[in-house]
């Protein structure tokens, strides 16, 4: 019987949770506190299974480099609840340049938290791929 | 005689039920086969092995839309099973399968395997077949963790996924008849993982329909439709997909049954969802006394 009493929940969602809503895909993106710009590339565009990486230009507000950050990433398959098996390599170049490398185990949406930690403190903003 | 084959020949139909309910679960990571020891009334117990073989098509995207997508992969799949009747109106299954999977990108191949998750399920079927209405048959089990998961991947593909995180409780219930010469089952199940955060629970209902031809053989047809949702940082996440299939049994009254199969995720725009397209074929034998 519990399945019939948890059939509401796929077709209106729960009562305190939101219903599916997929982010689109974005090339510039502002932390949720406000305190870090970022502009995201990944490699290759469009993503695909297998090796990837996300390219970062990490700034302040007003435009002006944030090097040195510590910058993480938590990368998550929604839909089918899990994530990648190894956690992706964070690199600094430099000038407020970042790469991450990971490995996309299937096609599907997928989900990005960067997390940045810098000079103004801590922040994070969620993007999202659809993988091809 | 006709009584008593009809009802036996409840459990070869139950075997055809789905293709699909084979998976391990709400994710195409880790999908197994499935040996379902399930016994008719005049049954006391079953021994059995099943093997399978998945080819992965295209996906449904997050519309729904059928797409190409950039990975290739080919499983082999197994399972051993066993059940027991304990009572004209209960019975107890257990299955341990494993899987081999290979998977391949532009940019890199891997492979990987072992034993997955096992299943033991209780199945109630207090009400002989032959009524109207048809008999109405209960399922509740539990899905242990004993493969592989995610989690303990060491391959970037994760072609080394056998299982899911965490153990789940699985429940079904299905209604059978045998009109003449034709059997049908209409039936939902579902499965609920617990204490993992953001794993999909599942909800799927199937039917199927299928023909005796002379003693010992009989041809089914299915059709199953599965949904999944999690839940992830206040959000609701949605997949779906909708399967195909039939297959030929043969057996011989308490004695065996072997059946081979094929099932293919219907590649149809709106049958499925942030899901992938696959083929597979089964085959097994199992011994019934």
């Amino acid at each position: 019987m519990w399945i019939l009493l948890l059939t509401p929940a796929f077709t209106t969602g729960c009562a305190d949770v939101e219903p599916v809503s997929r982010l689109e895909r974005v090339d510039e993106a502002v932390t949720d506190g406000g305190l870090y710009a970022l502009t995201l590339s990944p490699v290759p565009d469009p993503p695909v299974a297998g090796p990837a990486a996300l390219e970062l230009l990490v700034t302040d507000l007003d435009g002006f480099a944030v090097e040195g950050a510590g910058i993480a990433l938590d990368i998550w398959m929604p839909d089918h609840g899990h994530g990648v098996s190894q956690p992706p390599i964070v690199s600094d170049r430099g000038d407020g340049e970042y790469t991450a490398e990971w490995t996309y185990s299937m096609p599907g949406y997928w989900e990005l938290t960067v997390e940045v930690s810098g000079p103004e403190g801590e922040d994070n903003v969620v993007v999202a791929y659809d993988v091809r | 005689m006709w009584s008593l084959r009809t009802t036996c020949a409840s459990a070869a139909l139950l075997l055809a039920l789905a293709p699909g309910e084979a998976r391990a679960g709400a994710c195409c990571v880790g999908s197994t086969a499935a040996t379902p020891a399930v016994l008719g009334e005049c049954e006391r117990w079953a021994v059995g092995f099943g093997v399978g073989g998945a080819t992965h098509l295209a996906r449904w995207d997050a519309e729904g839309h059928i797409t190409a997508d950039s990975l290739d992969e080919r499983a082999l799949t197994s399972s051993v099973a066993a059940g027991w009747r304990w009572s004209r109106s209960g019975q107890i299954t257990a299955e341990l399968p494993g899987r081999l999977t290979w998977r391949a990108t532009d940019a890199m191949a891997e492979s990987g395997g072992g034993l997955g998750d096992a299943r033991v399920t209780a199945i109630l079927d207090p009400i002989e077949e032959k009524t109207t209405l048809g008999a109405p048959v209960l399922r509740l089990g539990a899905r242990l963790p004993s493969g592989r998961s995610w989690e303990e991947s060491e391959a970037p593909l994760q072609s080394d996924v056998t299982g899911l995180v965490g153990p789940a409780a699985t429940a079904g219930l299905a209604l059978n008849r045998t009109m003449g010469r034709v059997p049908w089952s209409l039936g939902v199940s579902g499965e609920l993982p617990v204490g993992v955060e953001g794993a999909p629970m599942l909800v799927a209902a199937a039917g199927s329909v299928g023909r005796y031809l002379g003693t010992d053989w009989t041809v089914t047809a299915s059709l199953r439709h599965e949904r999944t949702a999690a839940v992830w940082q206040q959000q609701s996440y949605r997949s779906a997909r909708t399967t195909a299939g039939a297959r030929i049994i043969r057996g011989q009254r308490l004695a065996w049954r072997a059946w081979a199969g094929a099932g293919v995720d219907l590649p149809v725009s709106g049958l499925g969802l942030e899901s992938p397209v696959q083929a597979t074929a089964t085959g097994g034998l199992v011994l019934v006394r």
